[in-house]
């Protein structure tokens, strides 16, 4: 039976829906070894645990082994407690330093009356001279910040598994090893000033170590040490603790961090299972694309499976005859491998066969910054291909967006046999957020009528949404060719008269607005009346969003709107756009979505833009609305 | 069931158009009539293609075909495979994409035993692009972008896909049509990469290119059919032969002396090298070799990558949302 999509944009999936806390950003840095990033995904589980709303987003050093204690080999994790995060560069609330290079390349971003957290036995003259401070920045005379805390955290780590284990027996564990506990003991003491129960993480390490007993003791023993120790020791005395605004909705329910990367690739695993079809992702090493396919890799099973294509073109390629053989194609692309593939899916366009493009946005031309945010394909997406090739656009607003617009993709994909590119940025893919993890039932399904091989039409006979049977090879009976060359309306026969060009370039088109049906209105939040409205697109959502609430708070009436569908574009597209006197078009590169908004409609606004490699700033966007409002800029 | 066990009943409707004595129509016919002998199912045999006069080939088959892009089908190939094992796909590649734009995707499907029939018509010219050069063009051929002669050297189709791991490696000729047919049955009943370079006359651009090869009288004087476990002989009753010797190819007339005996063709030979030598063999100073150079038994690209692309498992249903890392809200 056909399904009715009354609203299939975006399933109530769990999505933060918290009022606005003021945002409190706390930063973990350090040296490789100093386990930064298990650190963050713990005190993330503690945390969300205890109903907190976090926003997760980790950098990495360019190189992959640095020299220990440079600033090429910092690794980094920034955490809010809010369902946004500002860049890095801008504010934080609390920065813990595993060693004085985190510090050296952090320490802008703290606030003035923000805490320090400092592991001092890192800080000896070797390493203050590999990152550069001349004088030991967290005491004396030099002391950068009034509130650093400065704890010999490898040495108490190393008494509270050696000590404790005096007398006895069993094989002691290496320097090495107890070391290695020390970002345990930092988290206890991260816990213990936010107030969050140690239950979770205790388990977590029960769970993960139950196989070694020494690591096991040795692990629980250094994160209680810090935890206690920040009791006894008073370390925190003077420094009201930030109380992170608790999420009643979510109580008793099941939670995790999920990134962006996880989120789609559970949506991809979903289509497998309810399609019982072949979903196969392709993709190539091309940084960030990469860090979905090591994640895919590791998850296939179930009808889902990962390729690491040799090239752009061969990933693509794949793809396609994976469609073509009745499974969902889908391939990894960044940057200038995107270009590589825009002949596929000109070709997937013309032959009519779905095709998933996920696609991971990175800063700079060419070869650029690939670990940098922008939306920098826009451009690419939407007119990058030979003649009138139609690509549908998505991109999702979150993390756990990531899930439901994927299945949303996909469902186009298949149900109109299209390419259908999602536009991902590093906000998303690579951020992670707590994630209400939704019931079963409440997920999409995929039946679609012209899934049946039993089909009387013939292969290019399109049904009510313009869309032809998905007839595959081995099926008796049912032969026929396709391909990339141009063809008569409703048949498979190549044709190259002008008139038969035409009636398929109109028939491509007309299914996208088929297409720009099924996904459905652009919503609207905030002021009905509103002066102006802010409008963006991808993962700068929370944090447009902050800003919007932040100026009407300041008394400017703004309404806020998101696009999570880029092309087709939403049909109320045009009556958003008039429906207020200003609108503040905000997005991280030189304005792409303001000029095809202008080129498509008549509406009074300007272009809002951030093309440094970093997220905007809520207070920024505020300062652009208020400004914009008073006309003090057009 | 239907059964098709005639050429024509795998004849699409579209009007076959290479020029007129294009080697492409005796490679169509022995195409349909190897389809017509295999036990395979119509439905399960898909001819893949790009762009180039070659690249017609699915057109005019009536089983299911799919023509993309110039340089894409090998890896389109290697996706339908995964999707769907059963299949048996077949790649019809020209020269001037072959060894264009498909090179890196052709050359990597060897190495991973993808099982596809990849065949490689050789003209030694660009005929779609109105005689430009490609990589197999000989030195001295005068084409469209090269008036005073090709200076590149050139590939042997055949020694490259061994190089690359190709398990099954074969030559034939366009006018040689038992032998060819023949090949084609070998390549439809290898399970993996199947490459058969077919050389093919170009009529308008490339004429006469194999005319050493071009007769059935002039053939023996030029070429060994390469037969599993035969001597390497040709010439008038078989008087002239090749030998290996110091990790090369040399003539040798056999008598009943044991330096003058003849090599022994092994197509399962595990290692490829002496494959190799025999596909670089030309005229003048040596016989060309057609027959199957290499046919080794590997596991296959899809059974071997078997990590769920099948379909889903129906003891497991349900999607694991939570992960190892799930907690509940207290």
């Amino acid at each position: 039976m056909e399904e009715k999509v009354v609203n299939p944009g975006k399933p109530d999936l769990g999505a933060p829906s918290l009022p606005l806390a003021p945002a409190h950003a706390l930063r973990m840095t350090g040296d490789a070894h100093d386990g930064i990033v298990m650190l963050s995904h713990l005190f993330a589980l503690a945390a969300g645990s205890r109903g907190y709303h976090l926003y997760s987003v980790p950098e990495y050093p360019a190189e992959i082994r640095s020299h220990a204690n440079t600033l090429a080999g910092v690794y980094t994790s920034s955490l809010a407690f809010a369902p946004y995060h500002e860049p890095i560069d801008d504010r934080t609330s609390f920065l813990l330093a595993m060693n004085p290079a985190g510090l050296k390349l952090h320490e802008s971003s703290l606030e003035k009356d923000g805490i320090l957290l400092a592991n001092s036995d890192s800080f000896g003259p070797d390493e203050l001279a590999c990152a550069g401070y001349l004088e030991n920045p967290l005491a004396g005379k030099n002391q950068l910040f009034h509130r650093t805390i400065s704890v010999p955290m490898a040495q108490l780590t190393n008494h509270a598994i050696n000590l404790a284990r005096a007398g006895e027996k069993g094989a002691l564990l290496s320097y090495r090893e107890v070391d290695r506990c020390r970002n345990l003991f930092a988290l206890g003491m991260l816990l213990w000033y936010y107030s969050i129960p140690i239950d979770p993480v205790l388990r977590w390490l029960k769970q993960k170590f139950s196989i070694n007993p020494s690591i096991l003791d040795a692990s629980q023993k250094a994160f209680k040490a810090g935890f206690i120790y920040s009791e006894t020791a008073n370390v925190f005395p003077q420094v009201p603790a930030y109380h992170p605004v608790e999420s009643l909705s979510k109580k008793g329910r099941i939670c995790r961090m999920i990134s962006g990367n996880d989120a789609s690739l559970l949506a991809l695993k979903h289509v497998a299972l309810k399609t019982n079809r072949p979903v196969l992702l392709a993709s190539t090493s091309r940084p960030p694309s990469h860090e979905i396919s090591s994640l895919a890799a590791k998850n296939t099973g179930d009808g889902f499976s990962f390729i690491l294509a040799d090239d752009e073109h061969a990933a693509a390629s794949i793809a396609i005859g994976v469609s073509y053989g009745g499974g969902l194609g889908c391939t990894a692309v960044s940057g200038i491998g995107f270009p590589h593939q825009s002949e596929v899916v000109s070709l997937a366009s013309a032959a009519e066969l779905p095709l998933l493009l996920l696609e991971y946005q990175r800063a700079g031309i060419s070869t650029g910054l690939p670990q940098r945010v922008a939306q920098s394909d826009l451009g690419m997406a939407l007119m990058g291909r030979n003649g009138e090739a139609p690509l549908v656009v998505l991109a999702p607003d979150s993390p756990s967006d990531c899930f439901a617009l994927t299945l949303l993709a996909a469902k186009v994909a298949m149900r109109f046999l299209a390419p259908v590119c999602i536009l991902h940025d590093l906000l998303n893919s690579r951020a992670s957020e707590s994630w209400l993890i939704p019931e079963p039932e409440s997920l999409p399904d995929f039946e679609f009528p012209h899934f049946a091989s039993d089909s009387s039409s013939g292969p290019y006979e399109c049904d009510d949404h313009l869309a032809r049977p998905w007839i595959t090879p081995g099926t008796p009976g049912k032969e026929h060719r396709l391909g990339g060359n141009e063809r008569k309306l409703n048949s498979p026969q190549v044709s190259f008269l002008p008139l038969d060009h035409l009636a398929m370039n109109r028939h491509r088109a007309a299914r996208m607005q088929r297409i720009a049906e099924f996904l459905g209105p652009l919503p609207v939040s905030g002021d009905n009346d509103a002066q102006i409205l802010l409008l963006g697109w991808g993962g700068t959502k929370n944090v447009l969003e902050a800003a919007t609430a932040l100026a009407r708070k300041n008394g400017i009436s703004v309404a806020f709107a998101h696009l999570r569908f880029l092309n087709p574009l939403p049909k109320n597209m045009q009556m958003v756009l008039n429906s207020y006197p200003k609108v503040i078009v905000a997005e991280l590169n030189s304005g792409r979505l303001f000029a095809l908004l202008k080129e498509k409609f008549e509406f009074n606004g300007i272009s809002f833009t951030r093309q440094d490699g970093l997220n905007f700033v809520i207070s920024q966007v505020e300062q652009a609305i208020v400004q914009f409002a008073r006309g003090e800029s057009s | 069931m239907i059964t098709h066990n005639q050429p024509n009943d795998f004849a699409s409707v579209q009007e076959v158009r290479w020029c007129p004595g294009c080697g492409d129509f005796a490679i169509l016919a022995q195409i349909k009539k190897m389809l017509a002998d295999v036990p395979l199912l119509k439905e399960e045999q898909v001819f893949l293609s790009g762009i180039g006069c070659a690249s017609r080939m699915p057109n005019y088959l009536s089983t299911y075909g799919f023509r993309g892009l110039h340089g894409g089908a090998v890896s389109a190939g290697m996706g339908l495979k995964l999707a769907q094992p059963n299949l048996t796909v077949w790649i019809v590649l020209g020269d001037g994409e072959g060894f264009g734009a498909a090179t890196q995707h052709l050359l990597h499907a060897c190495r991973r035993n993808v099982d596809i029939k990849v065949l490689f018509i050789n003209n030694e010219i660009r005929g779609l692009s109105r005689g430009q050069e490609s990589a197999t063009t000989r030195p001295g051929t005068l084409t469209a972008t090269c008036p005073e002669g090709s200076s590149d050297n050139p590939w042997h189709p055949c020694a490259l896909a061994l190089a690359a791991g190709a398990t099954f490696v074969a030559r034939s000729l366009d006018v040689d049509v038992d032998h060819l047919g023949t090949i084609l049955q070998r390549a439809s009943a290898h399970k993996g990469f199947a490459f058969v370079e077919i050389l093919q006359n170009c009529k308008v651009y490339n004429d006469l290119v194999f005319d050493n090869l071009a007769t059935q009288h002039d053939r023996p004087e030029h070429l060994i059919y390469l037969e599993h476990g035969k001597p390497m002989v040709y010439g008038a009753q078989n008087r002239q032969g090749i030998k290996f010797e110091n990790a090369s190819v040399a003539l040798v007339q056999p008598n009943h002396a044991a330096s003058t005996a003849p090599a022994i063709h092994d197509e399962a030979c595990e290692s490829p090298f002496a494959a190799q030598m025999l596909a670089t063999l030309e005229n003048p100073d040596f016989p060309e070799c057609i027959g199957v150079f290499r046919a080794v038994t590997r596991s296959c690209h899809h059974e071997s990558f078997n990590r769920g692309t099948n379909t889903p498992n129906p003891e497991t249903p349900k999607l694991d949302l939570e992960g190892p890392d799930s907690f509940p809200v207290e």
